[in-house]
This record gives C-alpha cells, structure tokens and sequence, in this order.
C-alpha cells in the first residue's frame, strides 16, 4: 500500500487536467491525506466556482476505497450531502475497483457535477428538481447555494 | 609589565562580568514587560471582538432572512422597486408563468445580487427550493399559488406570511422614501 | 572501559608464561556469541528507530521511505564505530561477557582488523545489492544462462557452509570476521559446571549444522539432478522442430518462489505496460492470470478477490481458487 500511495504520489507531481486545478497530500509527511481543488464543468451550473476536496486513504487502500468529501455547506449538488459534504457515487461504493486511482476518483467526482443521477440523492430537494425535469430551479438553485455560500 | 598584565586581564573580566550582566538583565526586563504586557492586550483584542460578534449576532437578529414567492400581485408591480431589497438576506422564488426583474423587459440588475432569484418551470420545484434555502420567514400569497401552501412547508420555514392583500404586501414591503 | 584494560593486562600477562595454554581465556561457544548478537541487533534497531524518529522531524517521512537501507547502513556503522573500534565491548558482548580477540587467542584484536572487519561487515552486503540491481538495470537481455544467478547461488552455498562450520566449531559467526581474524573469548574463567552445561549447548548447535548439512546437500543432489535433465532436454530440442525454440526460451522457474518481473529475461512475452501490475502500479510479482486473462502480482489479485471475486479491469466474476499462477 505504501509503495503504491508514493507512485500514485510521484504521478501527481507531473498531472495536467483541465478541472484539477490541485491534487496534493496535505503534508508529504503523511501521504494518506489529500487535498484536491476542482473547476466546476463548463455548462454545468458549477461553472466559473472551485470546490475543495479532502481525500483520506485508508490503511487497507486500494483494497478499500478512499474517502472523499466536499467542505461542508459548500456543495450543492443531488449526490452531495449539502451539510457534511459526503459524496454518494458508485465508484466510491460498490462498483469500487482497486484498479482506480485518486486522480480517477477526482476526475470521476468532475464528472458527477455535470451528470448527476437523481436516483441516489443525498440532497432530497435538488434530486427532486431533476426529477419534476425543473431544470431553470435547478440551475437558480444551485447558483443561489454556492453565490450565498461564497460571501 | 606582569602588574599590568593581571591589571588589563582583570579589567578585561571585569567587563565582561558587567557585559553579560547588562545583557541578561535587559533581556530578562524585555521579557517581563511582555510576560507582563501580553495578556492584557490580548485580553483587550478579545473583548473588542466578543462586542462585533455580539452587534453581528444583533444585526441578524433585526433582520431575518426571507423567502418571497413571486406570484401574480407581485409580477404585476412592475414599478416598484424591488431591487433595494436585493440587498437583503431575501430570495425571490419566481413561479411558472410570471416574470420579476426580468432582463428581457429592460431591468437591470446588479450581478452581485442577481443570484437571489431563482425561476421556476413547475410548482412542485418551487416548493422544493423553498425547503432547500430552509429562510427564517416565507412571504407567499397563497390564494395565487396552484394548489395552495403545502402542509409539510411548516418543517422547513418557522415562520410562514400567507399574505391576502395588496395593502399587506405593502406592510412587509414598505415603499422607500 | 577499565575491565577491557584488565582483561588486555591479564592476556598479556599470561602470554609471558611458558604455561600459556593452561592461563589463556576459553574461547566462548556458539551460544554466547549468538546470545551477544541478538542483544546487539536489537539495540541496533532500537537506534534505527530513533534515527527514523529524529529523521521525520528533520528530513520527512519521504526521505525515511526513500532510504531506509540506507539508515539502517548508518545506525549499523554508528553502533560499531561507537563500541567495537574504541576497543570497548558492544552491550550485546558485555551481556554474554565475552570479547573480541585475535585468531590464536594471544591478544585483543588489532585496530585496524577491526575497522576493516565492520567496513566489510556493513557495507559489503549493502554495495553487493546495489552492484546486482546496477548489473540487472544495464544488462537487460545478455544474461541469458544467469551467470549472475549461479554466482548468487555460489555466494549463499558459501554463507551456509559457514554457518554449518560456525555451529560446529563455534568459532567465527559471519564470515567477515573469519577473514579478518576476529575471535570471541569468555571474559571469565570457566568452572567445571559450566564447562559441562556449556558442552551440552554447543552439542544442541551441533544438530543444527547437521541438519543444514543434509539441506544443503539434498539442494546439491537436486541441481545435479536438473544438470542431468537439462542436458537430455536440449538433445531432444535439437532433435526436434526449429519451432521448439520458442519454447525452449522460456527460462525455467528459478529456485525462488519469487518471479520478478523486474527481471527483463523473465517472460519475455509478457510486455511493455503489461509487465506492471495495475493494483501495485510496480513490477509484476509471481505474475498471475484471471479467468479473462488481465495479469497481476500473485498478492494483489488474490488480496481482492478474497475481497470481492472480480477481475479489477473487467469485473467478470474470478474467484480466488481460479486464479492460475504463471510459471
């Protein structure tokens, strides 16, 4: 596990990708916590806002998933709980494979910005904007949440 | 010349006794006036900020924030100046069919504030983003609203202004001088 | 330390005598020296976790991941320089009381015997290592027959006949103190119950050399066996087709468990990317194969699939026990 973290670590050093904006263990002291900043998607109503992600590695990685979370009342989004900023996504849960990697997962969490499914909500309200196909609220919703969480 | 010497070295040792004497105790009265010093600002620091923190805590409470829906009365005061309350802590929530500082009709609107008013394509995401925003007071006209205020609205806003008239509107609302 | 001082004085002593044999100090036994070692390693790992300790705070936790033979070389040398070349006794000998002296067991060891014992104590293995994976790094595809491999094997048949020597003689532990002449002596006289008791133990040790006696040439009858075979193999492959070549290059398994891929010669057909394994992102260790064919180190698939029986890349289902090793 230990070797694996410092290739993974190693391979970050030289990551280029359109939304991670940064991908860093908060101290090279312990590489089995991470901090990430991603660019919401063009055409999503997270364009033009960057989130923060903290990403922690358990001992039994990659036998078992990482955790990943939003800052909490920052992320409003249907697979986002909105208070603790926990992530409901496949790939983190069941459908885990150890051949994923962090920058996977992150790139993964980019994409559920841009599709989110309605179908596992941890944020009832905007799951259900989706759901009555509201598509104006849910835009106007979610840019009221993260221009009102900003200030 | 051996006088002199043992005079010079004890001169030389002399000073140097003297030396490390002055310097110790400027050292130890620098650290004294901060020992003695420090808790006393900080003391001071924190009350100022124990004050801001409680005329904050006051302001939010003079001011509550607000979640208006915007039905047909509303739409309709096209001449009012609804933008002076944009710079509440306030939300207009725009139901299906009407409009409210619309660009289209030659409003402009601060992009600072812009984002307090979210429009809505069905009624049912009008509720939903009430129970989102979870605001201390709900301002609606109820007899307006398609099927009325529903019953669980009760669990995410305390305090809920069916609102019947015009003239009440204008209570909540009062026009600027 | 004094007692050392007394101890040299006492030798020297004696060595004036013509009853020289009768006045010398017994040599010690294989019990003591092994009993001395292993204090020894452990207050050298003792001084290795400081080090590691002291280094996290200076240097980080990566420089202790990067160089950890590297640290543990240093606090090795530290101890020895420490006790051995300042001619006092390690704790590990203070506890066994015995000390170093030289090969007849006239006098304490020369100084420079001993810097040169724990400059090839510690550094020979450590640049042995290093010339090895320098050797594998450059010659990729020319070592063809293992001339390096049989040269391993050649120095660990050494190490072993030492050992074997060690438990029957109970003279010098490691061969590098053979070379440089470093003997044990009790730093006491010895009393007819002791004698007796001690007698008793180095017979047990005895046992011990028997069996790697029996190992070591039951490992002997086996590679004359495989001479024997690989000579007849190869006089059926020349009779055979050209096309037996291609199996023919497969290298046999080697005596190790362990199948590195990091040994390009090893499986040459496994290659480019797919000689990584994807779970440990290193060299495929004991490479294995799932049912649909997508290759990892033998740990890796066997740990998931215990885990969740599917193939990491394709989820098809794999079970443990379908897991086929590739030899």
């Amino acid at each position: 596990m230990e070797s694996r973290i410092l290739k993974e670590y190693k391979d970050s050093r030289s990551l280029q990708s359109q939304y991670i904006l940064a991908l860093d263990p908060i101290s090279t002291d312990d590489l089995t916590h991470w901090e990430c900043t991603i660019k919401g998607p063009l055409h999503s109503p997270f364009a033009n806002h960057t989130f923060k992600l903290r990403i922690d590695i358990p001992q039994t990685y990659p036998l078992t998933t990482p955790i990943c979370k939003f800052e909490p009342f920052a992320m409003p989004h249907p697979n986002v709980n909105f208070e603790t900023g926990e992530i409901c996504l496949d790939i983190l849960d069941t459908n885990w494979s150890p051949v994923f990697n962090i920058q996977y997962i992150v790139e993964a969490i980019v994409w559920l910005l841009n599709e989110p499914n309605f179908k596992s909500p941890l944020n009832l309200d905007l799951a259900n904007l989706l759901r009555f196909d509201d598509l104006k609220a849910y835009h106007d919703l979610i840019s009221y949440h993260l221009n009102n969480s900003a200030k | 010349m051996t006088t002199d010497h043992r005079r010079l070295t004890r001169n030389g040792s002399l000073v140097r006794t003297v030396g490390t004497g002055v310097v110790l105790a400027i050292g130890a009265g620098i650290a004294c006036w901060y020992w003695w010093r420090g808790p006393n600002a900080s003391q001071e620091t924190n009350r100022l900020q124990q004050k801001e923190e409680e005329e904050h805590r006051k302001e939010r409470e003079k001011e509550p924030s607000r979640c208006v829906i915007v039905t047909k009365t509303l739409s309709e005061m096209k001449d009012f100046d609804w933008q002076k309350f944009l710079k509440d802590d306030i939300v207009f929530i725009v139901v299906p069919g009407e409009t409210f500082l619309d660009p289209s009709q030659g409003f402009e609107i601060d992009p600072k504030v812009g984002y307090k008013i979210i429009r809505c394509d069905t009624i049912l995401g009008v509720w939903s983003c009430v129970k989102s925003l979870k605001k201390d007071s709900l301002i609606v006209i109820g007899d307006e609203v398609e099927g009325g205020i529903p019953d669980d609205i009760s669990n995410f806003t305390k305090n809920i202004r069916d609102v019947k008239s015009k003239e009440e509107l204008l209570t909540i609302f009062p026009i600027p001088f | 330390m004094p007692e050392e001082q007394g101890l040299k004085n006492q030798i020297a002593n004696t060595s004036n005598r013509d009853d020289l044999n009768d006045r010398r100090l017994p040599f010690a036994d294989a019990a003591s020296i092994i009993q001395s070692h292993q204090k020894d390693d452990q207050i050298v790992n003792l001084l290795i976790e400081k080090l590691n300790n002291f280094l996290k705070l200076v240097k980080g936790q990566l420089f202790i991941n990067l160089y950890p033979r590297e640290i543990t070389l240093f606090a090795k040398m530290l101890y020895l320089f420490l006790t051995t070349i300042k001619k006092t006794r390690t704790l590990g000998e203070e506890y066994a009381d015995i000390f170093i002296v030289n090969r007849p067991g006239t006098g304490l060891a020369k100084r420079y015997q001993r810097l040169l014992f724990i400059l090839s104590y510690c550094l020979s293995p450590y640049l042995f290592t290093k010339l090895i994976n320098r050797w594998n790094s450059k010659n990729d595809e020319t070592d063809e027959n293992g001339i390096l491999s049989s040269f391993e094997d050649l120095f660990n048949v050494v190490l072993d006949i030492h050992l074997m020597l060690f438990y029957f003689k109970g003279a010098y532990y490691d061969i590098f103190r053979r070379i440089f002449g470093l003997r044990y002596a009790f730093g006491h006289k010895i009393t007819a119950t002791e004698k007796i008791f001690r007698d008793k133990n180095s017979s047990t040790y005895k046992v011990l050399g028997y069996i790697l006696l029996l190992q070591n040439s039951s490992k002997l009858i086996n590679v004359l066996k495989d001479k024997l075979d690989f000579r007849k193999l190869s006089i059926d492959t020349s009779r055979g087709e050209k096309d037996m070549k291609a199996i023919f290059g497969v290298p046999k398994q080697v005596k190790t468990n362990k199948i590195d891929l990091n040994d390009d010669t090893l499986f040459t057909f496994i290659q480019g990317a797919s000689r990584t394994c994807i779970l440990c992102l290193s060299k495929i260790v004991d490479p294995s194969c799932a049912p649909c064919g997508h290759l990892y180190c033998w740990d890796c698939i066997l740990n998931w699939c215990n885990e969740k029986p599917e193939c990491p890349l394709c989820r098809q289902k794999c079970h443990p026990q379908q897991i086929l090793p590739i030899k």
